[in-house]
């Protein structure tokens, strides 16, 4: 459980790049502080439920604050835009591909379910990969200089 | 802060935790959820808020008891905050006055 509690710890002050940064530079200290009382009141009273329960309520947060201000960053939105426009224009393919699966219905240099689903992947990870290195050199001054200690 | 409508949930609970005197960001939280245990405030949540409320001069930092090596920052309801927490208070108490009496004429009704 004491493994477990450092893992948490860690996890989130690495999940605190995810929420605004006026927010994380302003309580950043304090968020994780209130996490780490909570996580410790939560697995005290209630064991392993408890510890779920604080991570799932984390991670409700990250959905509904963080991601939201993040696609406020062109930088990051752009990408993101364009990886689900690409999996939208996609998914036809894969739909089809795994019908004609469904059938046995394969002609030779067709592609099969998994083709499309690799496809989609590679095409996917190239986007996101992008959107990183843009993010990164974008954000990095301002990784190195917040402090959590 | 100019409010134009019923108070944000999680702001409510903050406001009316503080009306109880200052508290420091975990505090806050523990009496939220005391107050309203169905309520799920996560940390995020509750700076945001205090953020907001900060912003708006609803509340104030205030310098609290020095606890070990961390010294906590304390918040505490502005004149302002407490006259929107009253207002919220009252447009609440009179919406369920309002239910109640809803209510009881439509048990009447069906009678």
């Amino acid at each position: 459980m004491i493994r477990f509690f450092r893992w948490s710890l860690r996890a989130y002050r690495s999940l605190l790049i995810l929420y605004p940064e006026d927010l994380r530079r302003a309580f950043g200290p304090e968020m994780l502080e209130a996490f780490e009382y909570d996580l410790s009141a939560e697995c005290a009273a209630r064991g392993i439920s408890g510890a779920i329960h604080v991570w799932r309520i984390t991670l409700r947060e990250v959905v509904r604050i963080g991601f939201p201000a993040w696609l406020q960053i062109p930088a990051v939105a752009v990408p993101a835009l364009s990886a689900a426009a690409l999996i939208v224009s996609q998914s036809p393919l894969l739909i089809m591909t795994i019908r004609r699966a469904a059938q046995l219905n394969f002609r030779p240099g067709e592609a099969t379910p998994l083709d499309a689903l690799l496809a989609i992947a590679i095409e996917a990870a190239t986007t996101a990969l992008t959107s990183f290195a843009v993010v990164y050199r974008w954000k990095r001054a301002s990784l190195i200089s917040l402090s959590l200690s | 802060m100019e409010k134009t409508g019923p108070l944000q949930p999680a702001a409510f609970l903050v406001l009316l935790a503080l009306a109880g005197g200052d508290r420091h960001g975990y505090g806050i939280m523990q009496d939220v959820r005391k107050l309203d245990p169905a309520f799920e405030l996560g940390p995020a949540t509750l700076y945001t808020t205090i953020q907001r409320l900060l912003e708006g001069g609803w509340i104030k930092e205030v310098s609290g008891p020095e606890s070990g090596e961390r010294r906590r920052r304390y918040y505490r309801v502005t004149r302002e905050g407490n006259s929107v927490l009253q207002a919220e208070l009252q447009r609440m108490e009179s919406m369920v006055r309002k239910g109640k009496s809803m209510r009881l004429r439509s048990a009447e009704a069906t009678q």
